[in-house]
């Protein structure tokens, strides 16, 4: 009984943490443009497939990590710089069908480039599992949910300790004083597509060698991740967080208890919940600014 | 220091300004009055950068900005207290002010100016730590003037520092503003309430539907017939 729970727990977490993660991607962007990157599940699968595709090259594993986080990266710097800076001006929900489009086209050229297989990673330190009373534990969890915190914590830091995250939250609260302070604004958006972009790959490559890798592989994923940012409140990192772990352990307990079959269904019935119910999420910005 | 030769401005297909001409010298006060809908907020935007020019030219030093952003603006010294205070709600008094001296890279002399700007808003120093929202409207305006000063400017554009406030509050923004003119600092400050921006002005613009009406020293804009009619109800 309490193996099965856990058994199911431990599942939900690991993939709590990697939606966590694309939520994050989520927020950043949104924080900085009001756009909901749609191409951001694109980014996980870039992050997954180029580590395949490097490995298979020969590259040894570590250096091809981080080559797919830096071309996820890319893609990110190149999605702003060419799709979304050139529309400035257009309202939100065209630019938001933009990056529907360059996730269209981001999927086209994987598929292209990469073939149509699922493929695998092995796992980072082996598959032998580890036993925590009655139920299994992969060592690649450990892995999902090691350096899920740890960025999370490294993102922390980045917006409330340094310069230039808090010029990055000064542009997405207001962004003609930022400017008048002398903040970039342009620059910063183009900062959040190439972080959101690389914080996709860490996501893509953590979880492929459990979920294995494809090129539509983004798809799910962005949703799941875009059902966490909405549940945990748009734009709020600490939302996405537990946004991120609500939906995966709400999944895993659903697979679990009712039926697989309905694994996919429970994100979506959680963000119509919560559209109904709460439709800024659990962390959403409240109104605490007096005029 | 600051001159503006027949600058036009649009918001879409309405025209704002109509060719302004305008000129600010060194350490001088300069009030620019003017009814609701005149221009006043859009000429200081277009000064600071935030709103583009759709004719003519401004220039800073001598040098042409017409077409600089404004976070380069501001690095040449302009500073702008936008109108409504703008903060950045959320994060605290001293990050306000942190993010205030963003353009400069001199920590400790950034560091010196905080205290500095405690020194002279003492209230700012007691809630260092609070959102920057949760301000009363007459801490904010402070902070907003103390955000801009951060970023050490040259020319300070000031954009109704007294709307929404106590005549209490008034009195001391307007007190707050003297000394900022007696300490060297350039202004360019806009107003709708004439009469106190005349009295501490050197020289005055009165603007009209995107037109400048007027022009001359304080006192005597304060004397004239047109404008006690017009804009200080006398």
């Amino acid at each position: 009984m309490l193996s099965e729970f856990l058994q199911f727990l431990f599942s939900g977490v690991t993939l709590g943490a990697t939606y966590a993660l694309v939520a994050l991607g989520f927020a950043i962007i949104f924080n900085a443009s009001h756009v909901i990157n749609f191409a951001q599940g694109e980014f996980v699968m870039i992050g997954g497939m180029a580590t395949v595709a490097l490995l298979g090259a020969g590259a040894p594993m570590p250096l091809a990590m981080l080559a797919a986080i830096l071309l996820a990266a890319t893609a990110g710097l190149l999605l702003e710089k060419f799709a979304v800076e050139p529309a400035r001006g257009a309202s939100v929900v065209t630019l938001i069908i933009i990056t529907i489009g360059a996730s269209i086209a981001l999927r086209g050229v994987a598929q292209l480039v990469w073939g149509k297989q699922f493929h695998a990673l092995p796992s980072f330190s082996g598959d032998v599992p580890l036993q925590v009373l009655g139920a299994t534990l992969l060592p690649q969890s450990l892995w999902v949910l090691g350096v899920s915190a740890a960025v999370v914590v490294a993102l922390f830091g980045f917006f409330n300790r340094t310069l230039l995250g808090k010029a990055i939250l000064a542009a997405s609260y207001n962004r003609d004083a930022a400017q008048l302070v002398g903040i970039n604004v342009k620059f910063v958006l183009f900062l959040s597509f190439g972080l959101s972009g690389a914080l996709g790959a860490v996501a893509g490559i953590l979880v492929a060698p459990i979920t294995f890798t494809h090129f539509e592989i983004g798809i799910m994923l962005g949703l799941k991740g875009f059902a966490a940012a909405i549940l945990g409140g748009l734009g709020n990192g600490l939302g996405a967080v537990v946004g991120g772990l609500i939906v995966g352990i709400a999944e895993a307990m659903g697979a679990g208890y009712i039926s697989s079959e309905y694994k996919d269904a429970i994100a979506f019935v959680l963000i119509l919940l919560v559209l109904f119910v709460r439709p800024s999420g659990l962390f959403g910005r409240r109104g605490t600014e007096r005029v | 220091m600051l001159r503006v030769d027949s600058l036009s401005s649009h918001y879409g297909r309405i025209q704002a300004l109509h060719g302004v001409d305008l000129e600010v010298r060194e350490g001088e006060l300069v009030a620019l009055v003017g009814g609701n809908g005149a221009g006043k907020t859009t000429l200081l935007r277009g000064i600071s950068g935030l709103h583009p020019a759709s004719g003519g030219t401004i220039r800073f030093e001598g040098r042409d900005i017409t077409r600089l952003a404004a976070p380069r603006r501001v690095r040449m010294g302009i500073a702008q207290v936008p109108e409504g205070r703008q903060m950045f709600g959320p994060l605290a008094v001293e990050d306000n002010l942190r993010l205030g001296a963003y353009a400069r890279r001199d920590r400790a002399a950034v560091a010196a100016g905080i205290e500095r700007m405690y020194d002279t808003f003492p209230i700012l120093r007691e809630k260092r730590r609070q959102p920057a929202g949760t301000l009363s409207g007459g801490q904010q305006q402070m902070l907003a003037i103390a955000r801009a000063l951060m970023s050490k400017p040259r020319l300070l554009l000031l954009d109704e520092p007294s709307m929404g406030l106590a005549p209490v509050l008034v009195t001391e923004i307007f007190n707050i503003i003297k000394e900022l003119k007696a300490g060297g600092t350039t202004i360019l400050l806009v107003e709708q309430n004439a009469y106190a921006a005349l009295g501490i002005a050197d020289r005055g613009y009165v603007l009209e539907t995107g037109r400048i009406a007027l022009t001359g020293n304080g006192a005597d804009l304060l004397a004239d017939d047109q404008v006690r009619q017009a804009y200080l109800g006398i």
